[in-house]
């Protein structure tokens, strides 16, 4: 079916204008009504983040304050910490020299000299009125060291004597 | 001209858009001054939890007990050379197994090497004691009871002979350092590292006020 448009050219163009007026004017009206919304909920955002670092910064400074006031208990578990630390630092180096002498002490032999040096080499001389004593001896100190070494062994007729380095304790 | 009014309406929200984001967001860094803030704020929020954690640890602390644990420490581990202690503890230990001290020599440093950059160590209190001859089982004993001797000793040699027995030892030593508050930095754990430590110093001895002295004569009093 066609339509046959009566109005005047002038008329027609008036038409199509108001037209495009009406739909501009609900564009733009939508378009500032969302950016409105969308601009008070940015500035709002905006004024509770404001007061909210005002609030933080009040809190912080509040802290240190009761933290500052707290400067002599500070103080004193830092020293704690600090002389522990020293203890302990002496305790792990200082090794244990009384065990490693009683570890000599047995009846199979009877040590004459000893020389011990922390964290080094250990000498024990020992004598006795059989070699096998000294033998026994040798091999009750491998269960105590990893490295039972010989250096001399003599015999002067009536007493084995034997002189040993030991390292690796066990 | 007044065909064109209705034009006004979207290029004045135009312009108002335009101008409110240029002062909202554009002027002066606006923007990047809000992050900035926001950064801040974020980072005194950590700094808030950190400092409220030190503050419960801070007012949980029983002043008076960590003063007598820090008391303890210092026992065994003094802030000033104790040579004399040292000393004392030696010929002590010498007095209960009979064995006599024929001499001491003190040092209060040790030569680390011995190149241009050698000098005495601050940290160390050494002394070296000669006791007169005794059987290897008088000086396994002196060293048990060196070892269970509050301020802390290290035996770092001994030499026994049947004529007599060189001990070189230290005494435990370690100066103040200079430690302030610093209410930035959290508080080191110390409740249970402090009583493992305690426990270990449990069974070690303050050095009797009066030493046990020799019967003979002729002890050598430290040359020094």
């Amino acid at each position: 079916m066609t339509e046959i448009n009566l109005l005047a050219k002038e008329d027609l163009t008036n038409v199509n204008l108001e037209k495009i007026k009406t739909k501009v004017r609900m564009i733009t009206t939508i378009f500032l009504v969302a950016y409105l919304v969308i601009m008070s909920g940015v500035l709002g955002w905006w004024w509770y983040s404001s007061n909210n670092q005002k609030k933080v910064s009040e809190e912080l400074r509040s802290l240190y304050w009761q933290v500052a006031g707290k400067s002599k208990e500070d103080t004193l578990v830092r020293k704690l910490d600090k002389r522990r630390q020293d203890v302990t630092g002496f305790l792990k180096g200082r090794g244990n020299a009384s065990d490693s002498a009683l570890g000599m002490i047995n009846s199979e032999a009877v040590v004459d000299g000893w020389n011990y040096t922390l964290g080094g080499l250990t000498v024990v001389s020992v004598k006795s009125a059989d070699q096998w004593s000294i033998s026994r001896y040798a091999e009750n100190l491998s269960q105590l060291y990893s490295q039972v070494r010989f250096d001399t062994i003599e015999y002067d007729g009536a007493t084995w004597s034997a002189e040993l380095s030991l390292g690796g304790k066990k | 001209m007044k065909k064109w009014i209705w034009v006004g309406f979207p290029l004045g929200t135009i312009a108002f858009v335009l101008y409110s984001l240029m002062f909202l967001f554009g002027g002066e860094g606006r923007a990047a001054k809000f992050m900035e803030d926001q950064k801040k704020v974020k980072d005194e929020q950590v700094k808030i939890a950190v400092l409220k954690d030190k503050m419960a640890v801070l007012e949980s602390i029983d002043a008076k007990k960590t003063e007598e644990d820090l008391t303890a420490m210092l026992s065994a581990v003094p802030a000033s050379k104790e040579i004399w202690t040292l000393i004392r503890q030696l010929k002590q230990a010498g007095a209960v197994l009979g064995m006599n001290v024929l001499s001491f020599e003190g040092m209060a440093g040790v030569i680390g090497e011995a190149s241009e950059s050698a000098q005495a160590d601050p940290n160390v209190v050494k002394v070296t004691v000669e006791y007169s001859s005794g059987d290897f089982s008088q000086v396994a004993g002196i060293l048990g009871i060196l070892e269970k001797y509050k301020p802390l000793v290290k035996i770092v040699k001994v030499d026994y002979d049947k004529s007599k027995a060189e001990l070189v030892v230290n005494g435990a030593y370690a100066n103040w350092v200079k430690i302030a508050a610093d209410p930035d930095s959290p508080l080191p754990p110390i409740s249970q590292e402090t009583e493992t430590v305690k426990g270990q110093l449990a069974d070690l001895e303050e050095l009797p006020t009066e030493v046990i002295e020799s019967t003979e004569s002729g002890v050598a009093v430290n040359p020094f």
